[in-house]
């Protein structure tokens, strides 16, 4: 689509969207410069290059924010989170989106009007109920709600997945003499499944990322995720912010190399369920 | 998605109890400690006097720090609320025991003081401090006041003398303004209640102890005129732009360092900071210098607060309460006293009865010692000035941090700050939240 | 956004094949939905309930709750610290809605007319989004803002009039929102040149052929094209913004003097540090009154939208 293509007009275009990208990478570049720059450069000036590169400090960050144990503790949780959505998401976005029962149409604004709901508004009693029945710093019961906060979201997004699968060929199995479990999961999930990966990486973004949640119902040392031991580290170490840098910069990696190659699903997928981290 | 996945799903939930409990395969029993922000040098020191000696002497047992950082009081709070805090509770003084005592979160140490023989080995002021509805909650783990710390090589440099009356420190702070210099080193980015550090200093050098023992005793309302004058003094300081441009911004130890690279005058804190000294003194070259506060007319000068600047607990869920007691029993020895004083000054003032078994290191600034001795004689003979964070209720304490903070920035008058501030205390002192104050001698 | 074949509003239209509507259809499928909803219940709406009678008790969380009436309203209306975090919510939902709602407009439409690069530049405005709060509030905090460790304190040192705006009592919210505006504009920029790429090309094409200005040409054509997805930023904008916490938190947590104080941290704070979950809960229904409001209105056009 070409609106105006004066030759002005696209410089001025360019220099906008320069401009945006600038504001969107200088964070990001100081990010990464830091991480590289012994605390006594980054004092004298956080914007110099780094002479001479300092890579202690991803070795330091990584120990002093507990990474071999906060890394593997933000994997389980995050992929317990994926596992529990994209199941239970599944099933309800299929029936959801193929009115399977008669009551499909109270769920589905339930279901809206939960993707909108303060954290506030449910989180004191559950974190009172959790500490009666012993559930703080566990994983399983933190994904928990995870999967309760995020479900409503993926919901939504595979509802438009499993409504633009035609119709004619579930019913094609159900004239064959296929259940009703078989039509679902070998008709109708192989052909979302592209739906699904899309709600996987999003809701392994958010899982991962977390903040809220996490500092409030993870609180033992060898139960905290990856931004929490951050978290932990960055308000430890006022007066070593090579260190911070480096630590931030391994958590946000494996994000954004995973969001370079994915970023089209990315995109889509956030888009489509409109959901604010 | 297909089945196997489903499967694989079920058994990964299935097996998470199992890893957690193989974790404590082995059959030593834990001990968690949360202890604040401590830099990696006494993070080892930590590790080399007391986990490992620890741990050694005590197999059945696996005592483990946790470095919290900042964030320590505000977890600590929400973890005891779920009962799945540490087995060893720090907090950041007396006030904060409080109310974790009235809630039943904390278990009583009186058996553990008996059996142990503590009584016989801490001071017992500060056995008393920790005493909450007649039982012992809290041992203070170290003892500490307030004062100024200054670099003498500045002030030889400029021709400045240490300030001894109020009006010299005020006109120190008006030279230090004309050279560029913040007068006062000061910065609550990382803790906001160091706001409260201020108001102890002029509650005790402007309104003095006296005045203070009485509203603490409830003789005069918080609202008293003498008291109205400290907090007044302490805005025109602040008005006057003595506290400098980034008390906001800068952490408490950022702004230490102002002292020691010239970049500030003098900075009134604590003597935990005596711990900052070898990091930042010597390698710029200056030499650190300490005084009291000086006091206003007609109160002896200086004034040393007492503080105790944090303390130790046990988790009333501790499964291992003995490990716990037994870790503390370690710590309150004249040994431990001498090797962590020798390398990490300010923290570990124990307020041990006996110090003549002490010996520390000649490394260590003998003004360190010094000033400890100056505080533990006005211990002794009661002349003491008293810190908010050891002395005032929780509620109170809470409330004067953040009032203060708004009388600074003119978001409210002194007058209305005081007097929120003594409703909350007669409030705090109906339901019996005020500590027991000890008995001042009379005629101090 | 992907695309709809059915839609909510058809749904009075009978069941193509009576089967399946059928009783034991319809039984064994409403077992489908059962994992989503008891873990919804259980989670939210079980402790939202709980959180609506709590806002009529007063509790600490450990002993038993005592009804005390509209106590709790009383007292929170009667503190003017919640008055000051009710006008700062109030004055992020307008920056929100106004800035980088225009910004995102903005960049939306120049990636429009820009020919060459435009996936890297949606690519770049997208990568803030990813990043978590917890780590982007830090590097604001120290690599920006610090007097000390931040280009705000080089800029200082080098004679400009900078100061750190988390310091400032009449700053302290501005800092914090420029650090969520980055976070975030970037989201609605991709969201609206997705929708822009809906404008049918013969309207501005048309409007071309007629000489139109850009500026005309996002008046009259573009901004017309997409208001629905504009609406819809704005009602999610009101929601969000009276959810706001990780960067206050983490940030100023509320200071200095509570100048930057918003809801949801005046809630969490009365619930763990003041041990006051009945206040913690009427503050909370406050939050989810205005949340509400907006939530109809998300609702409302969320099935009209997919009934055109």
């Amino acid at each position: 689509m070409n609106l105006i293509e004066s030759r002005f007009t696209m410089v001025v275009t360019y220099v906008v969207l320069g401009i945006g990208a600038f504001i969107a990478l200088f964070p990001i570049a100081l990010l990464v410069l830091n991480a590289l720059k012994p605390a006594a450069q980054i004092v004298v000036s956080p914007l110099a290059l780094p002479s001479p590169i300092k890579w202690e400090n991803f070795a330091h960050a990584w120990k002093d924010a507990h990474f071999s144990q906060t890394f593997v503790n933000s994997a389980v949780l995050t992929g317990l989170t994926i596992v529990l959505v994209c199941t239970t998401g599944s099933l309800t976005a299929y029936v959801l989106a193929r009115k399977k029962i008669k009551s499909w149409k109270i769920w589905t604004f339930y279901l809206m009007a939960t993707t909108t709901a303060p954290i506030q508004l449910f989180l004191f009693p559950l974190y009172f109920g959790y500490a009666r029945l012993g559930l703080v710093n566990n994983p399983a019961a933190v994904s928990l709600i995870y999967t309760a906060l995020y479900s409503p979201f993926a919901v939504m997004l595979l509802r438009t997945y499993f409504l633009a699968v035609p119709r004619e060929l579930e019913e094609a199995a159900l004239v064959d003499g296929a259940s009703h479990w078989q039509v679902f999961s070998q008709v109708m999930l192989p052909i979302v499944s592209p739906g699904i990966l899309t709600v996987a990486l999003i809701i392994g973004l958010y899982s991962w990322n977390e903040f809220l949640i996490a500092a409030t119902f993870l609180q033992k040392a060898d139960k905290v995720t990856a931004v929490i031991g951050f978290y932990l580290l960055s308000g430890q170490y006022s007066s070593d912010w090579g260190e911070i840098m480096a630590a931030a910069l391994l958590i946000v990696l494996p994000v954004v190399v995973l969001f370079l190659f994915m970023q089209r699903r990315f995109i889509e997928g956030m888009a489509g369920g409109s959901v604010k981290g | 998605m297909e089945r196997r996945t489903f499967m694989k799903a079920g058994l990964a939930l299935g097996a998470l109890p199992l890893l957690g409990r193989s974790a404590f395969a082995d059959d030593k029993k834990p001990i968690t400690f949360w202890y604040e922000a401590a830099s990696p040098e006494n993070q080892q020191h930590l590790k080399d006097l007391l986990i490992d000696p620890f741990n050694a002497a005590h197999p059945d047992s696996e005592l483990s720090i946790d470095f919290r950082g900042e964030d320590l009081d505000k977890q600590l709070r929400i973890a005891m609320l779920s009962g799945s805090g540490p087995d060893i509770v720090y907090t950041a003084g007396p006030s904060y025991v409080a109310s974790m005592a009235q809630a039943g979160q904390l278990l009583a140490l009186d058996d553990y003081a008996q059996k142990l023989g503590w009584n016989d080995r801490i001071l017992p002021l500060f056995m008393d401090l920790g005493k909450y509805n007649g039982k012992l909650y809290a041992l203070a783990k170290t003892y500490e006041t307030e004062g100024i710390f200054y670099n003498k090589t500045l002030f030889e440099k400029n021709g400045w003398k240490a300030p001894t009356t109020v009006p010299e420190l005020e006109a120190l702070a008006e030279e230090a303004k004309k050279m560029n210099l913040v007068p006062f080193a000061a910065g609550n980015a990382d803790w906001r209640p160091t706001n409260e550090h201020y108001v102890t200093w002029v509650l005790n050098s402007i309104a003095g102890p006296e005045n203070v023992y009485k509203a603490l005793t409830g003789a005069i309302p918080w609202t008293d005129p003498s008291i109205v004058a400290a907090i007044d003094k302490l805005n025109e300081w602040w008005q006057k732009g003595y506290f400098g441009p980034n008390y906001f911004s800068l952490t408490g130890e950022q702004a230490f360092a102002q002292i020691a690279t010239g970049a500030a005058a003098i900075a009134p804190t604590g003597t935990w900071n005596f711990g900052l000294i070898p990091t930042y003194f010597p390698q710029n070259n200056a030499e650190p210098g300490f005084i009291g506060f000086p006091s206003a007319e007609g109160i002896p000068s200086p004034i040393y607060a007492l503080g105790i600047g944090s303390t130790f607990s046990i988790n009333a869920k501790s499964e291992n309460a003995d490990g716990a007691a037994a870790v503390f029993d370690m710590i309150f020895q004249p040994k431990f006293y001498s090797d962590m004083n020798s390398v990490w000054q300010g923290e570990w003032n124990l307020p041990l009865k006996d110090l003549s078994g002490v010996t520390i290191s000649d490394k260590v600034t003998p003004l360190y010692g010094e000033v400890m001795k100056n505080l533990a004689t006005a211990v002794g003979n009661g002349q003491y000035g008293y810190t908010t964070w050891t002395f005032l209720p929780p509620a109170t304490d809470t409330y004067l941090v953040s009032g203060m903070e708004q009388v600074w920035l003119n978001k409210i008058k002194s007058a209305d700050y005081l007097k929120k501030w003594d409703d909350t205390f007669k409030q705090e002192k109906d339901q019996g939240k005020v500590p027991a104050i000890p008995p001042r001698p009379a005629g101090a | 956004m992907a695309t709809q074949t059915e839609t909510l509003a058809g749904a009075d239209a009978p069941p193509r094949r009576a089967s399946e509507m059928a009783p034991s259809a319809s039984r064994v499928h409403l077992l489908y939905i059962v994992p989503t909803f008891a873990i919804n219940f259980v989670i939210i709406l079980v402790p939202a309930l709980l959180t609506i009678a709590l806002a009529f008790f007063s509790w600490d969380g450990i002993s038993n709750p005592e009804f005390v009436g509209l106590d709790n309203f009383a007292a929170i209306f009667s503190d003017s610290v919640f008055w000051s975090a009710l006008t700062n919510n109030i004055i992020w939902t307008l920056i929100f809605l106004i800035v980088p709602i225009a910004m995102g407009l903005v960049a939306a439409t120049m990636l429009l007319i820009a020919r060459r690069g435009r996936t890297f530049f949606q690519v770049v405005y997208f990568l803030p989004v990813v990043i978590a709060t917890a780590i982007t509030a830090r590097v604001w905090q120290g690599m920006i803002y610090s007097p000390v460790t931040g280009v705000f304190g080089l800029m200082h040192r080098l004679g400009l009039p900078v100061g750190n705006p988390l310091a400032g009592t009449s700053t302290a919210l501005y800092g914090v929102a420029t650090v969520d505006l980055w976070h975030w504009w970037g989201f609605l920029c991709v969201i609206f040149f997705a929708a822009l790429r809906q404008v049918p090309a013969e309207h501005i094409e048309a409007a071309r052929l007629e000489g139109a200005s850009y500026w005309q040409m996002l008046r009259y054509v573009l901004l017309p094209g997409i208001r629905p997805t504009i609406t819809l930023m704005m009602i999610l904008t009101i929601i969000w913004s009276f959810l706001v916490f990780d960067f206050v938190y983490i940030l100023t947590q509320g200071g200095p003097a509570f100048s930057s104080e918003v809801l949801s941290t005046l809630a969490y704070r009365h619930a763990f540090y003041d041990l006051n979950v009945g206040q913690a809960a009427a503050v909370a229904l406050v939050i989810s009154c205005f949340g509400l409001v907006a939530t109809f209105f998300y609702v409302r056009i969320q099935t009209r939208e997919e009934a055109q």
